[in-house]
């Protein structure tokens, strides 16, 4: 069965994949904590096309590079304008599947979605968290201590908003926050002087890190409850 | 080939300009703020619940006026660092970055200030 192109269909189409400019995207997953998928647009251009029929109809057959095995290659039909809509930036590379693995198909850095959470990630997340928490904080801190200006009753409103069972909410994060930041702040200390750096040792002081977070947040409520003489 | 010059070399600031400044300021800060937020602490514990009278003799005793204008500097001037590198990170957009860290710093001097000028009158009576 002949295939209907004349030379000049085939020279573009020549033209677009040695060009680089056919591009094909394409949805891909990646597993996120084992169970669900997350999807970014996934780019990859074109090695090499092919002519041939899809029932009556004249197509050319592109196939990409991808870095999932199961991907169908694009179809494109004839006459294409909608082949100038797959037209990237992306030009200047031959057929070497080296130079396209290197210029389109590397993830970017961070893309924390992709890694399994583990106790080093997610103890320095959680630094940044109570950081910006108790940035906040400091904020709460600035309106206790300039209450304190306006006289007894603007000081006691403060002291009663403290105490209200939204404010010990607050000040229970807060004293969290602050002990995970200060005793991880620590941990972040000793790396600088090069204490540290070995997996058993990230391990023992991360843990070590929430322990004393944990406890000391427990110790000072427990103090701040007998201070006050009760609940 | 070496691309920098000599003298570029020898003030060592690299190529975001400020060298190891903005790291070693959120280093020695929070070094600082280790006793800092441990007496403040401790110190809150004995304030659940105090009435203003109590407070104000806890502000004004001994050393107290100047361990809280202490804390209060480092702490928005290691908050504001902090803040900075965040939004670095996340917020993309060359205007919308320098424009939250610009507020980020003002907010910073502007609480920090009027705390300090709190402790001050606390002090000094008022």
């Amino acid at each position: 069965m002949a295939v209907q192109f004349n030379v000049e269909q085939e020279l573009f189409c020549r033209f677009l994949c040695i060009t680089g400019r056919a591009v094909h995207k394409q949805p891909t997953s990646y597993p996120q904590n084992g169970t669900q998928a997350n999807t970014r647009v996934h780019e990859s251009k074109c090695l090499e096309f092919e002519p041939g029929l899809i029932g009556s109809a004249s197509v050319f057959t592109f196939s990409f590079l991808s870095s999932d095995d199961d991907v169908d290659p694009l179809t494109i039909d004839f006459p294409m304008p909608s082949v100038y809509q797959l037209t990237t930036v992306r030009r200047g590379f031959g057929r070497d599947g080296a130079q396209l693995m290197a210029s389109s198909d590397r993830p970017l850095s961070p893309h924390l979605q992709v890694y399994r959470p583990q106790l080093t990630s997610i103890l320095s997340i959680t630094h940044r968290a109570t950081g910006v928490a108790l940035a906040g904080g400091a904020l709460l801190f600035s309106h206790w201590i300039i209450a304190a200006t306006y006289g007894a009753d603007t000081f006691q409103v403060a002291q009663d908003l403290l105490a209200s069972w939204f404010g010990r909410l607050i000040l229970l994060g807060m004293t969290f926050s602050l002990f995970f930041h200060l005793g991880n702040g620590i941990r972040h200390l000793a790396w600088d002087i090069g204490w540290g750096f070995e997996l058993d040792k990230l391990r023992l002081s991360g843990w070590a890190v929430v322990a004393f977070s944990l406890i000391m947040t427990v110790i000072t409520f427990l103090a701040a409850y007998a201070a006050r003489g009760g609940m | 080939m070496e691309m920098r010059s000599a003298l570029n070399q020898a003030k060592g600031l690299g190529s975001s300009k400020e060298g190891v400044g903005h790291w070693w300021v959120q280093r020695l800060t929070g070094l600082a703020l280790v006793p800092l937020t441990l007496w403040f602490v401790y110190s809150a514990i004995g304030l659940t619940g105090a009435d203003l009278a109590t407070f104000k003799a806890w502000a004004g005793r001994h050393g107290n006026p100047v361990l809280l204008i202490l804390l209060i500097v480092v702490m928005y001037h290691h908050a504001q660092a902090g803040m900075q590198v965040v939004i670095e990170d996340y917020v993309h957009g060359e205007t919308a970055k320098i424009t939250c860290i610009i507020l980020t710093k003002f907010a910073a001097v502007l609480f920090g200030g009027a705390s300090v000028f709190a402790v001050l009158r606390l002090t000094f009576g008022g």
